[in-house]
């Protein structure tokens, strides 16, 4: 039966019906009728409307007001006052974020706790697409495809969002909005120097055909010195090598017709940074990524039409006192969905996603591992009341996993267990949203996500020969392992402020992680019976050890007013319980999450603009956690108390003409050394930045 | 009757200048300006960036000049409304059945039995009837009302929109209520 929709508002039906309906998808567009209108204006709409827009809570575009989920949005202006030259830096001063720096160009962001190297349960995206690595399920803060220049806005939830997007939105989804080159153009340079060597250049320019073709091309890159690694094992500083960053991005969008817009993007990254793994052990990282997306969205008959075909590609080569290793992971993803208000208190988003992924590596895969995703989702949203809305989202994953290569005779699995291998799994996101008066909103939300073994987890076959310690090891992916499922409830109460011209948001949530997965490298060796140059081998497997329950809260204000004063701050709470079976009779892994997540974090800033000047300032103090430095010689974990700290950035800038900007920032400027994590201090950055916009 | 606009613009300027409790009653913002160009960027397929209102007022109701003139004046010879250029040209009730080259009706208070012919006249020209205020929608009087204080809040009737054969967009449509 067609949509109620395509019965009201098309002329065309008949021809419609000829045609099919969604699954059609880019075939139909063909046989058609006109369509009409397309993608999400968000400037237009932002302006029209007062507050940004988003598509990232439920897939149907919303006021950041209303959406039934825990959202956060980073505007552009606060990107350019926060003086950082990175993403997590800039993270660090949300309320239930949490940053772990490793390294000059290394961070891990978590939200809600359960922050680890390579953190795994935090799915990052930019426009939609996952930039989020499934090799051993990450994401390289330095290896994404934009440049803060050209970022319109952050969009951050907080807690489960499988339903929307899959696999690993667990612990929450950022979403990196870019400007859009059809409706809005950036041309700017911005040149940045500074403490430990830094040296940057960042480009971005539009250009506009007529008014139906945009496209935008960003460049950057940049060179440094690594911090000094104090308290880094001598074998893991002999494997550093200084960071940098070249990137290339392009941003394509034409309006084809008054009614279709077609988009294409791609970019090249390469970045070279000094890290802890998930191991941790220290090693330099050599990354090459290449992204590239091609797709459309209409305005039709039958809703809101998108059709998108993306592909990533990672390169990755790890060189450090443990092994050196190289992957090569492309994943491929086609995505058709359509939105369509079919009645006036009623949206529905169909949504069918296929993704594939295939990761090949001599050094520890012994061949190709890979997988199949086949997954459907439907979100309904229903106005119950002018001041009451329900959304519900479900999704349900076909997962196949596919094997191709030498299994390592002591693996201790047919090829049958990873060949065919499944995980069937529903997810699912629900919200309340109730507008109690002008003032106050309560949303009431519940979700379960999913987070899906990695690569690693899966497949890895990685056999290091007797090393410094004596021992030889085998470290071993695990085809029978579970996905994580991550169940949420929440309630959420915004509350403006007219009289402060602030907003205060309070948050109060329960959480509990099932299948806690640990992949082979935090695992706690045993020996396997193999003898191997004289001493029996020792075999880590990845492994599902347990769950982990955590409550927390959030409080936060945030506000600005006409003279040029703005400001926010935050307390966060957060206590988990693990109950694993890890990390018991001194023997440790990373995957300490109870004393490994600071329990209060506190974060105030502040800001002001006067005349041609900008001040601001922004800190954050968050109390002690234990984290794990690994060491190669002996092969293993320290556990390192990470006492509390206040960390404290700002930044002054001053409007030289009405096109150049000069900027000096600090960074952790009230502390020369700070210790965030396990790995080296952090040193204090100065940066000084000359910004001009054409 | 050219004159007319012009003294209806002289009107609201005096009515301005000398009460500011005045400009409250009948009540036409800068923002609410705004709100009404951006709305009409995303009605229809209008190829052109220009977007002329058509204020609908009742010469014999004074409250209804003085919203019309009050509107003018605010818009002045045009508002930059994002990629719209607002325009607005004054339409007593009687000249409704003539009137061309509009791409919307705004409906101010007071029109009374002048309401049919605003509702003729927008269905004539496949344009949407708008107003500064919801409950126009409420009452059935217009397609489109909105309000730009404390928050901006569109109202939409989709269905009288349907008859009158006005098309919105519908990433617009997700972000407004519909009666």
């Amino acid at each position: 039966m067609a949509p109620a929709a395509l019965v009201r508002r098309n002329g065309g039906l008949a021809m419609g019906r000829r045609c099919g309906l969604l699954v059609a998808g880019l075939a139909w567009l063909l046989c058609a009728p006109p369509v009409r209108a397309q993608s999400v204006d968000y400037d237009g709409f932002e302006q029209l409307l007062g507050e940004p827009v988003t598509t990232t809570a439920t897939g149907k575009i919303q006021r950041v007001s209303e959406v039934p989920a825990n959202m956060e949005i980073i505007t552009a202006d606060d990107i350019r006052r926060s003086g950082a030259d990175n993403l997590p830096d800039i993270l660090q001063f949300v309320a239930g974020l949490s940053v772990r720096r490793y390294g000059f160009a290394a961070a891990d962001v978590g939200i809600r706790g359960y922050n680890e190297t390579s953190n795994p349960r935090l799915l990052v995206l930019v426009n939609g697409q996952q930039v989020y690595l499934d090799d051993i399920g990450r994401t390289q803060w330095y290896t994404l495809p934009v440049e803060l220049e050209e970022i319109r806005q952050i969009e951050i939830i907080k807690g489960p969002s499988t339903a929307l997007y899959g696999f690993n939105a667990v612990s929450g989804v950022i979403n990196i909005i870019t400007y859009d080159p059809l409706r809005e153009s950036v041309n700017t340079v911005t040149a940045r120097a500074g403490t430990q060597g830094y040296t940057a250049l960042t480009a971005v320019g539009t250009a506009r055909i007529a008014d139906v073709g945009g496209l935008r091309v960003s460049a950057d890159g940049f060179r440094a010195q690594e911090y000094k690694g104090t308290g880094v094992s001598p074998g893991d500083l002999a494997y550093r090598a200084a960071p940098q960053r070249n990137a290339f991005n392009l941003d394509a969008r034409v309006q084809v017709s008054p009614d279709v817009e077609l988009f294409a993007s791609g970019s090249a990254v390469q970045t070279r940074t000094w890290e802890a793994t998930s191991s941790p052990y220290y090693g330099t990282d050599y990354q090459r990524t290449i992204w590239s997306r091609l797709g459309l969205s209409a305005d039709t008959p039958i809703g809101l039409l998108g059709l998108s075909v993306y592909r990533n590609e990672l390169l990755y080569v790890y060189n450090g006192a443990s092994e050196w290793e190289n992957l090569n992971d492309t994943v491929v993803v086609v995505q058709a969905s359509d939105l369509v208000k079919i009645h006036a208190d009623h949206t529905i988003r169909f949504g069918l996603d296929f993704r594939d992924n295939a990761a090949t590596s001599a050094a520890v895969l012994a061949g190709k591992v890979g997988y199949d995703v086949y997954s459907g989702s439907l979100m309904w949203d229903w106005q119950m009341t002018p001041s009451l809305s329900l959304t519900n989202a479900v999704r349900y994953d076909h997962f196949v996993m596919n094997q191709q290569g030498y299994l390592v005779p002591e693996v201790g699995y047919p090829a049958s267990a990873y060949i065919g291998r499944t995980i069937n799994q529903p997810s699912f996101n629900t919200g309340l949203v109730w507008k109690a008066d002008d003032r106050d909103t309560f949303r009431f939300i519940a979700a379960r996500g999913l987070q899906l073994p990695s690569i690693y987890d899966l497949g890895l076959q990685d056999r290091q020969p007797p090393g410094p310690d004596g021992n030889g090891y085998l470290f071993l992916g695990n085809p029978g392992v579970s996905a994580a499922s991550v169940n949420n409830a929440e309630v959420d109460w915004d509350r403006a402020i007219p009289a402060w011209q602030s907003t205060f948001r309070a948050a109060a949530f329960a959480q509990r992680t099932d299948n806690i997965l640990i992949n082979p490298y935090e695992t706690t060796a045993s020996g396997d019976g193999q003898i191997l140059g004289g001493v029996e081998e020792q075999r880590a497997v990845a492994q599902n050890v347990g769950y982990s329950s955590a409550v927390g809260t959030e409080f936060g204000l945030r506000g600005h007013s006409p003279s040029g004063f703005r400001w926010n701050a935050s307390y966060s709470f957060l206590s988990i319980w693990d109950h694993l079976e890890v990390n018991q009779n001194g023997i440790y892994s990373p995957q300490n999450f109870q004393q490994g997540t600071p329990t209060h974090v506190v974060v105030l800033g502040g800001g002001y603009t006067y005349g041609r000047w900008e001040f601001d300032a922004q800190s954050r103090w968050q109390s002690w956690f234990i984290d794990y430095r690994a060491n190669p010689a002996s092969v293993t974990l320290q556990p390192i108390k990470v006492g509390n700290y206040v960390l404290m950035d700002a930044r002054a800038a001053y409007r030289v003409t009405d096109n150049v900007t000069a900027a000096l920032s600090a960074q952790q400027f009230n502390v020369s050394r700070l210790q965030v994590s396990a790995g080296p201090p952090i040193d204090r950055r100065i940066i000084i930045s000359v910004t001009a916009h054409f | 009757m050219n004159l007319l606009p012009l003294t209806l613009a002289g009107l609201a300027s005096i009515s301005l200048a000398v009460t500011s409790s005045r400009a409250a009653d009948p009540d036409f913002s800068l923002k609410d300006g705004q709100v009404l160009g951006r709305t009409l960027g995303y009605v229809g397929e209008t190829t052109s960036n220009v977007a002329v209102v058509g204020i609908a007022f009742a010469p014999a109701n004074p409250a209804s000049q003085r919203e019309a003139a009050l509107i003018q004046s605010v818009i002045g010879d045009e508002l930059a409304a994002g990629r719209v250029r607002l325009r607005v040209r004054l339409l007593p009730v009687e000249q409704l059945a003539a009137a061309a080259g509009i791409n919307a009706i705004y409906v101010t208070g007071g029109l009374d039995s002048g309401m049919s012919a605003v509702a003729t006249a927008a269905q004539r020209l496949h344009v949407p009837t708008i107003a500064a205020n919801l409950a126009c929608v409420q009452s059935g009087g217009c397609i489109v009302g909105f309000s730009s204080e404390p928050t901006v809040q569109i109202l939409v009737d989709q269905q009288a929109a349907e008859k009158t054969g006005v098309h919105f967009r519908q990433a617009f449509l997700m972000l407004v209520r519909e009666k």
